[in-house]
């Protein structure tokens, strides 16, 4: 008996232990992750908005290794627009070379990967936006918190456009509440584009009515409302920019746009309250001491260092664009300014361009295989700010002799290096990182030289010559203001500086520069402005978007791949005129089962 | 099969590949030669083939290396290993002129699949001691397993002890415990696959690309030759690295029979699993050789443990009424715990002393350039009800019935639980009366069977449900504007989805065993359908969704359906014996329904494989060949516009586009226009290849002589497609780098070889089909293969009875023996990964041949 009630307890305590057990034995939380509610909090909706804004300088992990995620456009802006060379090899990254020799399709890496960039930046606004008004009762700033985030996604939606046009799925805050994949689509019922122009334009608006107009410090990282406004203005731009006149680009925004931009140059400050003004000295703008409160910075990236995340201070994101080999980092060597592109700043007498025709009838000034650059020809003095070149000293690297350490493979990448966005060696000897291509050097989105060439477009537009020319000169002015000095500080070669009259000694290479006298018709502001545009941008991830929008990618690209494909053989396809925009990734167009439709240049 | 390598180019057929290549560019492609060559690959100059001096660097004949340096001293002096200046000679000179080499040698090049492969020992002995008596017993067993991988440096070592012992505390009580430890050592890698694996590095490097340069160091990528690192680097880095792992695996049980009633026994038994595991590895300095490589060494170092642990508690009660009836009834509760466990690691870099692996701790390296992380392991808990049911009358008439009632962590509250039923009944045929006569002349055993049965499947990520955020570095900005320091912040790490179910597996199925003639046939056979419902896979949703990790939802029903059976026969006549026995599989699989898009499976090659509805899940995808556009005209009359080339009007000039570029396509494949719309886009591709087999089996054969005893085992797959994707290196070059003599000679060319298959050779070329799947990958997988031989002889008892044994049996066994198959890899038996990455070769240096030599003794 003794037993039999020994085992009755037995079973019974096996019993009620193994089912006693229950809900609170299955009921387990996330271990090293947080969870939305954690975050419900002032702080936690902060470093959500936060996370949004990392958006802009950190893409890496989740959507493309390469950088063609990144901000500074290199791969769409350089490559495809022929500023640049792809680098490395030939076989290295094909999806990079299908993007260099206009052979992409819509199952290119790429192009989803920037898709990806897109969206994930989108999401997480909406996540800030749908918390911060969810929240507002305990938030001491709900309103700024809120047009914060509005502005980071009509600027991302506004990048969507740029690059896959306006036909492309907006998801609204409701949309991003309603379901976790939003189930968004780019045509309306009867198949129509849905073009979304006016919900990116409202999103913007409404960031600048709730921006204040300068941030406290410690704050001067956030958004102002001059820089959405900035970031309209562009946006009315593009709205109103020809394209290739088919349906859903084109709209008459130009007065909006004329005003945006008055009222910045009459009055914009930055988020210090420094009113915008050009940097005196072009260099300063990608030095590592003076680059990122000159005044002239409207909208940068702000990359800063911290520790050894490369996240934070790369604005190419990898290793992608470092040299291999020459300056102790093993880069793998892409992004390599064009023959095309440094001939284009080949000057005449004055001091000014020459013709398309001229400079590319010019011998290259580093000629194919040989490092012995030609340096007595006279140049525009920002070349060797924007481009690398042999025998021009690299920042303050030194002058670059060894060919092959340099550069990868010259017979793909051609005979120049990237310079603009590279790191200072003094910069690098104080911070804490191994990464190749770390620089708290900011990128800059948006500058106030842009917001002068972009306001010189609208007087075209209005047909004010004398503006224009105004404007052009301007931005050379400044340019006449720095050029490289040899390195030891003798040199025979000078800059001819026309604008001011004077002559620079020890200067690393001939440079000379002038101002161009009263246009006397539109096609030669045109021309000059056009020029301008890309000899004061070079390499900073504009140039494909500026000649899509005007209507001219297909025949600016054509003449490009002619004189190009004399020294690199790869250039053999036609860009078509229709190509003003990238395809909608096919694998996103198969996921959405009929939600998302092809664009038009790519049906 | 001899298992050494693809039959890629050497370095002399190489460069003349190379010259051809060129040659081809200039006059098919028109480009300039002088602008687009790469000096380093030699040159042809009066029809004989001038080989380059150095590799690094590039643009230099041997005359001008010469005129540099003044001599090979001089090269050798003005080298640096901190990459600033490393001089590699082409391996023709260097096989030449250092190793004092023959021209063939010299002109074979660099053979790295020799370099890096050995042939392999291996040994395994165990021991096992049992006994036991009234009161308990016990078994140990002890075991030790030393075995070389055949990629050098590589090797697997195992220590393992197994003890089981039960002890009886008077009649009715019996302890149990159950322990199984082992500790095991890994060095170097085994079985690596894909281009980056050492294997991988034999095919993807050129042959002229020598072993070491001119300072000694390992050469690599600064010779422009493909990798990053030879093969031969791999595995002199990996020596001395290892990783280590603890199992130990113990269980304890306690069983009480017949406490109340007779037949009635409970039992309860707890089982643990605690492993851990550390690993060491050195990362040498590999600037000197690798273009892209680092300018320090690492060392770095990390331990993880886990543990589980497991609560099962039965009650059993059997009975037999009337003789007739036997019945046996049991439930029970199951508990577990899965994932309890931390994880950490650390790394310095700047070793002083890097050959010598004694001072590779980290408290020896820079102490600046420390890193560390640290991570703790996803939990998961499960709990269960069990019944279940056995009834036989005469042993004729069987039913088994069971229910288990599960509850998973994985799932949302509720979602947690899932019921699964089955049924199974059998009828022993061969006992009825009407098959008596049968029965008593050559019938032995017939049985029919038939069942239903459901089952439950929660693997899916431990949380799952669960929204989660992370703060991991990719979310840092400077919100101050600050130049060093930044901001944390917080994002969207994981979508949880509360909707998450159990997948259900339901089978049906009904079958036969057979055996007859004394024992000496018997067959079996089986037809089953089996469904599996609410499939746990990744969520498939647009980027709208952000790109924070998915979770696994219920999607779609898949539906199998096959026939199994086998077939032995066994006698003995006199002293010789032999066994034969042989088995089939059919099956069939569907996707019965898929309730998202279309799924697909990229590679480095973009979606390569579909699952869509009403087909087999994983079927290959992609492009249709069908031949080389041979010339402009060719390209114009085929009428479709050729991949990635636009079908507009050039405004210029009023032409189409793709007429203007259409010599650019000429000597490349032509794909098929499936859906007939005038252009080559992704709308057409198609299903190209199935990765299931139509039949698969085996055979055994056993003979017997006296002493002597010899069997085989064969097997076989009919009807399945490969997917070759080592060609993506070897045949269409993403990386370009080295090909296989085959891709030379059936290059397409117009004069040489007007009707190859191959595209034009054009090194470099980044064409559709360097990147795209397409039905050039496609093979047939089907295969037989003797996977072992056996040879064996037991010494004769009248011996052994003198030294007290036994049993000794001395043999010798050969694995892999043979293979017949069409298919071209070098091995048609490939790993199989998921349901939806099945059949696809990356390359693997395949399955070696092993020679085993052994003896059974039992005292």
């Amino acid at each position: 008996m003794k037993k039999v009630l020994l085992y009755s307890a037995f079973a019974l305590a096996s019993l009620t232990m193994s089912t006693g057990c229950g809900d609170d034995f299955l009921e387990l939380t996330p271990v090293s992750s947080t969870s939305e509610g954690t975050l419900s909090t002032p702080e936690g909706v902060d470093m959500l908005l936060t996370g949004a804004y990392s958006t802009l300088n950190s893409m890496l992990s989740s959507a493309g290794g390469m950088g063609e995620a990144s901000l500074t456009n290199w791969v769409w802006g350089d490559i495809v627009g022929g500023d640049a060379n792809k680098g490395s090899t030939a076989s290295d990254q094909p999806d990079l070379t299908q993007l260099e020799t206009w052979s992409w399709s819509s199952e290119n890496g790429y192009i989803k990967n920037r898709w990806d960039a897109v969206y994930e930046s989108v999401k997480r606004c909406n996540n800030v936006i749908s918390l911060a008004t969810r929240l507002a009762d305990q938030l001491p700033n709900a309103a700024d918190i809120i047009a914060q985030a509005q502005f980071l996604k009509g600027f991302w939606m506004f990048e969507g456009i740029r690059i896959y046009g306006p036909a492309i799925p907006y998801v609204s805050v409701e949309d991003y509440e309603t379901s976790t994949d939003p189930q968004v689509s780019n045509v309306d019922e009867s198949g129509n584009y849905i073009y979304i122009w006016d919900k990116v334009e409202a999103d913007l608006k409404a960031a600048i009515a709730a921006l204040p107009a300068t941030r406290p410090s410690g704050q001067y990282g956030r958004a102002t409302s001059w820089m959405a406004k900035a970031v309209l203005a562009k946006f009315y731009l593009y709205w109103s920019s020809p394209y290739d006149g088919s349906a859903g680009y084109g709209a008459n925004k130009w007065a909006e746009c004329k005003a945006l931009l008055d009222e910045i140059i009459a009055n914009g400050v930055d988020a210090k309250g420094q009113k915008y003004q050009l940097a005196n000295d072009y260099q300063s703008l990608w030095h590592y001491e003076t680059s990122d409160w000159t005044g002239e910075s409207i909208f940068d990236v702000q990359f800063t260092f911290s520790g050894t995340t490369s996240q934070t201070n790369s604005p190419f994101h990898t290793n992608a664009t470092e040299f291999s080999g020459a300056l102790g980092y093993g880069g793998w060597g892409f992004y390599q300014p064009s023959f095309e592109f440094v001939n284009s700043y080949i000057v005449d007498d004055a001091g000014l361009p020459l013709s398309f025709a001229e400079y590319t009838a010019h011998a290259p000034l580093t000629p194919m295989g040989d490092i012995n650059t030609d340096l007595a020809t006279f140049t525009d003095p920002r070349l060797d700010v924007n481009a690398g070149r042999f025998g021009v000293p690299y920042l303050d690297w030194g002058i670059p002799t060894n060919l092959t350490a340099f550069i990868r493979d010259y017979g793909n990448g051609g005979m120049y290096l990237n310079k603009k966005n590279h790191s200072w060696k003094a910069e690098r000897a104080g911070a804490s990182t191994t990464h190749p291509v770390s620089t708290a050097v900011n990128y800059h989105i948006i500058r106030f030289a842009d917001i002068l060439l972009w306001r010189a477009e609208v007087a075209l537009h209005d047909g004010d010559l004398a503006m224009v020319n105004e404007l052009v000169n301007k931005v050379r002015a400044r340019a006449a203001n720095f050029y490289v000095a040899a390195e030891g500080g003798s040199s025979a070669y000078v800059l001819d500086d026309k604008v001011n009259g004077t002559t620079g000694a020890n200067a690393a290479a001939n440079y000379r520069i002038g101002l161009y006298p009263a246009f006397a018709n539109a096609n030669e502001a045109r021309e000059a402005l056009e020029r301008e545009m890309r000899l004061e941008f070079g390499m900073e991830g504009r140039r494909w978007f500026d000649i899509a929008r005007w209507g001219k990618v297909a025949d600016v690209l054509n003449a490009y791949a002619a004189s190009e494909s004399k020294y690199l053989g790869k250039f053999v396809n036609t860009y078509s005129p229709s190509w003003v925009n990238f395809p909608i990734p096919s694998s996103e167009i198969n996921t959405a089962m009929g939600r998302f439709v092809q664009t038009a240049s790519w049906k | 099969m001899a298992n050494d390598g693809y039959n890629t180019l050497g370095a002399w057929d190489y460069m003349k590949a190379e010259e051809f290549s060129q040659w081809n560019q200039v006059n098919y492609r028109g480009a300039n030669i002088n602008t687009v060559g790469h000096d380093q690959f030699g040159s042809i100059k009066d029809g004989e083939l001038q080989m380059p001096y150095t590799i690094v660097p590039a643009g230099l004949s041997k005359e001008e290396a010469m005129a540099r340096w003044g001599s090979y001293e001089g090269m050798v002096a003005d080298y640096e290993g901190n990459g600033a200046k490393s001089w590699a000679l082409s391996s023709y000179y260097y096989i030449k002129e250092i190793l004092g080499g023959t021209e063939e040698e010299a002109r074979a090049g660099t053979q790295w699949f020799d370099m890096v492969t050995q042939t392999a020992v291996s040994h395994n002995h165990e021991l096992s001691i049992n006994g036991g008596g009234q009161n308990g017993m016990y078994s140990i067993s002890f075991g030790y397993l030393d075995r070389e991988g055949t990629i050098k440096e590589s090797g697997f070592e195992r220590y393992s002890v197994r003890a089981n012992s039960t002890f009886n505390a008077g009649k009715h009580v019996t302890f149990g415990l159950n322990m199984n430890t082992s500790v095991q050592k890994r060095v170097g890698e085994m079985g690596g696959q894909g281009d980056d694996s050492t294997f991988g590095r034999t095919y993807t490097m050129n042959m002229w690309v020598p072993a070491y340069n001119v300072g000694g160091e390992k050469a690599g990528s600064r010779g422009n030759g493909g990798r990053a690192q030879s093969a031969l680097a791999s595995i002199e880095n990996a020596r001395g690295d290892w990783s280590r792992n603890f199992r130990m695996q113990a269980s304890a049980f306690m069983e009480i029979k017949d406490p109340w009633i007779k037949g009635l026994s409970l039992k309860t038994q707890f089982s643990t699993s605690l492993n851990g595991a550390w690993s060491i590895g050195f990362g040498e300095k590999t600037i000197a050789w690798n273009k892209e490589g680092t300018s320090y060494n690492s060392f770095s170092e990390s331990g993880s443990w886990s543990f589980n642990w497991q609560w099962t508690n039965t009650a059993t009660y059997k009975h037999t009424f009337n003789d007739d009836h036997d019945m046996t009834i049991m439930i029970g509760t199951e508990a577990l715990k899965n994932g309890i466990g931390r994880n950490i690691s650390a790394s310095r870099n700047n070793y002083i002393f890097p050959n010598d692996p004694n001072t590779w701790v980290i408290d020896n390296g820079d102490s600046a350039t420390v890193g560390n992380s640290g991570g703790q392991g996803g939990i998961n808990t499960m709990f269960g009800l069990f019944a279940r049911g056995d009834y036989s009358y005469k042993g004729k008439y069987l039913v088994t019935a069971t229910f288990r009632r599960d509850a998973s962590s994985r799932f949302a509250s509720k979602h947690r639980w899932g019921n699964f039923p089955s049924v199974s009944l059998g009828w022993r045929i061969s006992d009825e009366s009407f098959l008596a006569q049968a029965h008593d002349n050559w019938l032995d055993d017939l049985k029919i069977r038939a069942g239903y049965g459901t089952t439950g499947n929660s693997n899916i990520g431990n949380y799952n449900f669960a929204n989660q955020y992370s703060n991991s570095t990719q979310f840092l900005y400077g919100i101050a504007g600050q130049n060093s320091g930044a901001n944390v912040g917080f994002s969207s790490s994981y979508i949880g989805d509360t909707e998450a179910r159990w997948e259900t597996v339901e089978m049906f199925n009904v079958g036969a065993d057979l055996t007859a003639f004394r024992n000496r046939l018997t067959a079996g056979v089986d037809f089953y359908v089996k469904k599996t419902s609410d499939m746990l896979v990744p969520a498939s949703w647009t980027i709208l969704a952000g790109t924070a990790s998915k979770p696994n939802v219920n999607m779609g029903d898949m539906k199998n359906t096959g026939v199994d059976f086998q077939i032995g026969w066994r006698d003995k006549v006199g002293q010789f014996s032999y066994n034969i026995s042989a088995n089939a599989s059919w099956y069939k699989n569907e996707v019965v329904r898929l309730g998202a898009s279309d799924l697909y499976t990229s590679t480095r090659i973009n979606q390569m494989a579909i699952t869509t509805e009403g087909q087999p899940i994983g079927m290959f995808y992609g492009y249709v060949l069908d031949g080389i556009y041979t010339s402009v005209n060719d390209v114009i009359n085929y009428g479709k516009v050729p991949y990635g080339v636009s079908d507009q009007v050039n405004p210029k000039t009023g032409n189409l586009i793709w007429h203007e570029d259409a010599a650019n396509q000429v000597g490349h494949y032509r794909f098929k226009d499936l859906n007939g719309d005038g252009k080559i886009n992704a709308s057409d591709r198609e299903m190209i290849g199935n990765p299931h087999p139509d039949v698969t089996g085996g055979v055994n054969i056993g003979l017997g002589w006296k002493n002597w005893d010899l069997s085989t085992y064969l097997y076989y797959s009919i009807g399945n497609d490969l997917y070759a994707h080592y060609k993506l290196y070897t045949d269409w070059g993403q990386l370009a780098n080295v090909y296989t003599y085959d891709r030379l000679e059936k290059a397409w060319h117009p004069e040489q070889n007007p009707n190859g298959t191959m595209p034009m050779f054009v090194r470099g070329d980044t064409h559709a089909e360097t990147n795209v799947s397409h039905t050039g990958y496609i093979q047939d997988g089907s295969y037989l293969r003797m996977q072992t031989l056996t040879i064996g002889y037991t010494l004769p008892k009248k011996w052994l009875s003198k030294i007290n044994m036994s049993r000794i049996r001395f043999y010798a066994q050969m694995s892999n023996v043979f293979t017949i198959t069409g298919y071209e890899g070098l091995d048609p038996e490939v790993y199989q990964g998921s349901d939806r990455s099945r059949g696809i070769d990356y390359g693997s240096y395949g399955m070696p041949r092993q020679y085993l030599f052994g003896v059974n003794i039992d005292f």
